[in-house]
């Protein structure tokens, strides 16, 4: 089984941990409860490809409290910047967290626009400044309804398989 | 010695490993009772690698041994710091942990520590801190949107009565709550949110909304009618208590619509509920009473502050510092480094006063001192100094980008000045309005004339707003003459006030307060069409003349101008090029890609562009020979000791070589005597313009004059 470390950043409060519990144990939750520092979930995915046994670091999300550390980022194969479609200053966070986030790995990068369940409060014009960023895949997700959670991590899980094969 | 340690380790609650080069660990202290939820058989192994158990510190294992063999560490003795990270053994309550790698000349060690307290205590502060930063961007957003639809709409509907209905539908569903009322505040809508922040019912009447909010401001800003007679935007937060047990914050802004004439018609109140946030900002240890940013008292409590001094009849000066031109730091350099200035300012100001001394922010970019102890004005000005000595500081200047951020200080005292807070704080509001106006002095004691003087342009501002509807404005031409024949080329119309008590009234006299009331975009628009027919006269008269026109920065800024122009130009039959358009040479050197696309649209309607005033700011020529302009005009101030001062001579020569190379004709204006005319026409200055040659007049007398050429 092949392990690779996938972590989540973004702004805070923008819903990555609730797209891992959403991803991890189908679970979504109303109340909004903050993270602190780094928690580690596994989880197999099955693709075509095989199997990938995901270890998802959770990542206390970026504000004025607390700072991006890139060293989270060592070893990792991807990972996703979340944002929330209904907080536009997540957009101009999630451009600078992207910007130190390339400048410390490799690995491919994912964009997670969460909270598609409810109305977008962002301009097409601030999407687009982010969405042109150098992203392997930019997705709609909803860790409320599950809309494209799993698919997001499949379509991780299939990528890193056919890089290996 | 090891007897003694352990007990303090153990209250450290952490676990201790030495490293050795091989990759693994000895342990030095592992007798905590989770240790073994973190490493399984951790003392049946006295020497270990330590992975394999958890991933988080498997990868932090490998940051920490390629730190501790990297040179920099051994150098500085630096330690590497993990982080906080959540561990949940199986059957066990998860554990948060975090690990230093500690680089001693002793060796080289791994400790980690279980913050379980720590955590709590983290996650409680963050949860509250974090749930307000949310509040706070769906209030403002919320806010934000109500505000900038009510401004588009003001701005493109024609008449009032559909102002009010397009609001009204606009506003109808959105939960920021909405009230308008005309110019004497009597109320002409309301939505159903306004009704519901008040807990009122659906059929209450809407005038009873706005008694309270009246009634709260009267009470909460002392300054309130100041504020409205300013007729500019403000926004405040009022706190409204509803007997027994309950409060509500609210956030409102107040907004102006005016007329196409300029007048003031309406004012929209928005109101957002901002309780939860307060509620919030409580629970994250900041009291109410302390601004946020700064964590400098706020505008309450420096009320009560006062309030308290006077009861007690403590003597002392109240100090108002305005940071000038502060949108302008948030507009082009951003709100990050706009609260970065604000911290900055804070920090300086309170340094710069007695520890006993209140400072306060009592606005987005006002703070507020209270000292005591002071005897004297000259005593206070020394605090004053040292506190204005901040925007001279070369840090200050980088900072703000050179942006030309100084601060205004208003004071006042007591009880010299006033005896109760509503009173005083008038006067020092006054202060510091006349310290903005005085260019010359940073701050400024507030005196009885002061306040006059106040009145006297409150009121001019009133007539000011009826004497475009009274048709009490008129159009005065002075000639430009061209410099090798003497005849006249073109006229610069400029702006009289027939007052029916005082007379002719010069522009320098009302022309800042219509700019600062925004009345200079109706009055520059009539000035254009009046040009534009007196143009229209003239050709019928067979003179074909060109017009210069000053165009003031908030007239520039508007993006209505030049269809404006371009259908005037149609109406009155006339040559586009026969315009020419004045503009500050102040207003082109800041924001060069704004200024460059405003001065690209006017150009397409097929007018000219001159700079106005050149020299008195600090562009170069070879900059606005990137600007699609066409004329300078140099300024009076250099033509008037042209012939006494040989620094103005040697300006104004290189101007005219270098304005000609870069192809650009020359206007010198402000030529009284025949020596400064003689030095002009002996350098090729191509325009001379002043009262040696022709006074403004009257459009009769200049056709009497045009018909004598």
């Amino acid at each position: 089984m092949n392990t690779h470390k996938l972590c989540l950043i973004g702004p805070s409060a923008v819903g990555k941990t609730s797209l891992i519990r959403q991803f991890v144990e189908g679970i979504f939750s109303e109340k909004y409860l903050t993270s602190i520092g780094v928690k580690i979930d596994k989880k197999q995915v099955n693709t075509e490809l095989g199997g990938v046994l995901f270890l998802i670091w959770d990542i206390e999300g970026t504000d004025q409290f607390c700072g991006f550390n890139p060293r989270y980022l060592n070893g990792a194969s991807a990972y996703i910047v979340v944002v929330d479609q209904t907080q536009p200053s997540s957009i101009d966070d999630a451009i600078i967290i992207y910007q130190q986030a390339i400048a410390a790995s490799n690995a491919d990068v994912y964009l997670a626009i969460n909270k598609n369940d409810l109305t977008s409060q962002v301009s097409e014009q601030q999407l687009e400044s982010l969405t042109s960023l150098k992203f392997k895949r930019v997705i709609s997700t909803s860790a409320k309804t599950g809309e494209n959670v799993a698919n997001l991590f499949t379509e991780i899980a299939t990528s890193l398989l056919a890089k290996l094969s | 010695m090891e007897d003694k340690l352990t007990p303090i380790l153990q209250s450290l609650n952490c676990i201790a490993f030495q490293y050795h080069a091989d990759g693994y660990f000895h342990n030095v202290f592992i007798d905590s009772p989770w240790a073994q939820d973190l490493v399984p058989n951790i003392e049946s192994r006295p020497y270990q690698t330590l992975t394999g158990h958890s991933f988080f510190l498997d990868d932090f294992i490998r940051d920490a041994i390629n730190f501790w063999q990297s040179q920099s560490s051994h150098l500085n003795n630096e330690k590497l710091d993990s982080g906080i990270w959540t561990e949940h053994p199986e059957n066990k309550e998860a554990m948060h942990l975090s690990a230093e790698a500690i680089n001693h000349p002793d060796g080289q060690f791994l400790i980690i520590r279980n913050l379980a307290h720590e955590f709590n205590d983290k996650q409680n502060t963050l949860q509250a801190a974090r749930e307000m930063l949310i509040a706070n961007e769906n209030v403002m957003a919320s806010h934000q949107y109500a505000q900038e639809r009510v401004a588009s709409i003001s701005h493109e509907q024609a008449s009032l009565q559909r102002i009010v209905e397009a609001i009204s539908k606009a506003v109808d569903t959105i939960s920021t709550g909405i009230l308008i009322v005309d110019s004497e505040m009597n109320c002409l809508m309301d939505n159903p949110a306004i009704k519901q922040l008040f807990n009122l019912s659906a059929e209450s009447n809407k005038d009873s909304i706005l008694t309270i909010i009246l009634q709260l401001l009267e009470k909460q800003y002392p300054e309130f009618n100041q504020i409205l007679s300013s007729d500019e935007t403000w926004q405040g937060e009022l706190c409204w208590m509803l007997p027994p047990f309950n409060m509500k914050w609210f956030m409102l802004s107040i907004i102006p619509i005016r007329s196409a004439l300029g007048k003031l018609s309406q004012w929209v109140f928005i109101t957002s509920d901002i309780s939860r946030l307060k509620h919030l900002q409580q629970q994250n240890e900041k009291l109410t009473l302390i601004d946020n940013l700064t964590e400098l008292p706020n505008r309450q409590y420096f009320w009560n502050a006062l309030e308290n001094l006077i009861a007690a009849s403590i003597p002392c000066y109240i100090v108002y510092i305005d940071i000038e031109n502060f949108k302008r730091i948030n507009d082009e350099l951003g709100h990050s480094k706009g609260d970065e200035v604000l911290t900055y300012v804070s920090e300086h100001v309170r340094k710069s006063v007695k520890r006993e001394d209140v400072v306060a922010r009592i606005g987005g970019n006002e703070f507020g001192l209270l000292l005591q102890g002071v005897a004297s004005d000259e005593q206070c000005k020394y605090v004053l100094d040292r506190i204005g000595s901040i925007a001279l500081s070369s840090h200050f200047q980088r900072m703000t980008n050179n942006l030309g951020n100084n601060l205004n200080i208003g004071i006042a005292a007591y009880p010299r000045d006033g005896d109760n807070v509503e009173r005083l704080l008038k006067s020092v509001g006054i202060a510091v309005k006349q310290a903005k106006e005085k260019l010359e002095l940073n701050h400024c004691f507030y005196n009885a004339k002061m306040e006059q003087e106040a009145l006297r342009q409150l009121k001019l501002k009133q007539e000011l707003e009826s004497a475009l509807e009274l048709q009490q404005f008129e159009l005065y031409f002075q000639p430009i003459y061209l410099s090798h024949d003497k005849k006249i080329s073109k006229v610069e119309v400029l702006i009289r006030w027939n007052h029916p008590e005082l007379g002719l009234v010069m522009p320098g006299s009302f022309i800042p307060l219509a700019e600062a009331s925004g009345l200079i975009v109706p009055m520059g628009k009539w000035i254009i069409e009046q040009a534009c027919q007196a143009l229209g006269e003239l050709a019928y008269k067979g003179y074909h003349l060109g017009v210069s026109i000053n165009l003031s920065p908030r007239q520039f800024n508007d993006k209505s101008i030049a269809p404006f122009i371009e259908e005037a130009i149609k109406n009155f039959n006339i040559d586009p090029a026969q315009i020419e358009l004045e503009v500050t040479e102040g207003l082109l050197i800041y924001n060069y890609d704004a200024v460059l696309e405003q001065l690209k649209t006017l150009r397409k309607v097929g007018i000219k562009l001159s700079v106005d005033d050149f020299g008195t700011g600090y562009s170069s020529l070879s900059y606005l020979k990137r600007l699609p302009i066409d004329a300078l005009k140099i300024d009076r101030s250099f033509v008037t000791d042209l012939a006494v001062d040989a620094n103005d001579k040697a300006i104004v020569s290189a101007v005219i070589v270098m304005a000609h190379q870069l192809k650009l004709l020359v206007v010198a204006e402000g030529v009284e005597e025949q020596n400064q005319m003689d030095f002009l026409i002996q350098h090729d200055c191509d325009f001379i313009q002043g009262y040696l040659l022709c006074r403004p007049l009257p459009f009769e007398k200049l056709c009497d004059v045009l018909a004598q050429q």
